[in-house]
């Protein structure tokens, strides 16, 4: 089966049916252009499955949340190939723009998303791993169907305006990151390949995303004003362009 | 002296970081920020060299003292000692 995901022809053949359903949307049934690049997933035998979960780590899972996990990670590490990058964050877009909110999972990113679809009327594509893509050198933001828990995920795509790492605190307050912060916070939150050729790409992408983008720390408590100080500090220059 | 192998120093947006790859990566999933100078170390290091060897690599690329250089030298191997990051 074809599936177009973030713009990549991507082909898999998933072992479980609710999987398949969760891509439905991706779902691509036309023909293939040929000079495009074409992504293709591993296949994973139900045997291979069980290997995992007699590992620790995948002890407590599903076969079929083994798939998803393993599949997620191979999509992850393969875009890195053409100029794209995976950000654990909940992705959300505004005037137009999408600012990714980034923190480890339990944190709470997608509470703060969700407060900007109530406050602004902002629309979250994906909530868990959206990736940015390099096209024409700009970071654009695409949804995908690997999206963590809650499946929340769109085929949508959307300029990057900001990248916000999120922290727990009393008060609510946003800092701008200096490149040191923005690098180590960004290389915490994605999925680092552990082949050197790929780790090499997966910095040509941060080094030419990072110098078109602004990074933020918001330290946040669950208050909607922690997204009304956001919004104000990522979308500030708008107000003198009248 | 060397630092371990399966790591990777790279230049990125305008700053200095290793990370772990390979095996490495799996068991070890930090990174490393160094500054210009420590990235400098950290190169040279790649190579199996002597304290001595490293000290002439200093004093021939940066205008600095001997004493300086020394006292830099021991403190940055002494931080990959901590770290675990010699092999």
């Amino acid at each position: 089966m074809f599936y177009k995901l973030c713009d990549f022809y991507v082909k898999m053949n998933p072992l479980h049916n609710k999987i398949c359903s969760m891509a439905e949307k991706f779902l691509y049934d036309g023909a293939i252009p040929i000079s495009s690049e074409c992504i293709t997933l591993e296949k994973y035998t139900r045997e291979r499955l069980q290997q995992y979960q007699a590992m620790k780590d995948y002890s407590h899972l599903s076969l079929e949340e083994i798939e998803f996990i393993l599949l997620a990670a191979d999509f992850h590490t393969k875009i890195l190939d053409f100029d794209a990058v995976m950000l654990h964050s909940s992705a959300v877009v505004h005037r137009g723009e999408c600012c990714l909110f980034s923190a480890p999972s339990g944190f709470g990113k997608s509470t703060h998303t969700k407060m900007w679809q109530k406050l602004f009327d902002a629309e979250i594509i994906n909530d868990d791993s959206p990736v940015i893509r390099l096209i024409d050198g700009k970071p654009v933001v695409y949804g995908s169907p690997f999206s963590g828990g809650t499946f929340i995920s769109e085929d949508k795509a959307s300029p990057l305006k900001a990248v916000v790492f999120l922290e727990r605190a009393r008060d609510n307050s946003v800092t701008e990151l200096n490149n040191r912060e923005a690098t180590k916070l960004f290389l915490l939150n994605t999925l680092r390949p552990t082949d050197p050729q790929r780790v090499h790409r997966l910095f040509d992408t941060f080094d030419t995303l990072y110098r078109q983008t602004k990074f933020f720390r918001l330290k946040c408590n669950t208050d909607k004003q922690a997204a009304v100080l956001a919004e104000k500090h990522i979308y500030k220059e708008n107000d003198y362009e009248g | 002296m060397k630092v371990k192998d399966d790591f990777l120093l790279r230049e990125v947006a305008g700053c200095y970081v290793v990370v772990p790859v390979g095996q490495n990566a799996v068991d070890f999933n930090g990174i490393v920020n160094l500054n210009e100078t420590g990235a400098f170390f950290w190169e040279q290091l790649q190579n199996d060299i002597t304290e001595q060897e490293l000290l002439a690599a200093v004093l021939d690329k940066y205008e600095v003292d001997e004493k300086t250089a020394k006292a830099d030298i021991k403190s940055f191997i002494a931080k990959l000692e901590e770290n675990n990051l010699l092999a």
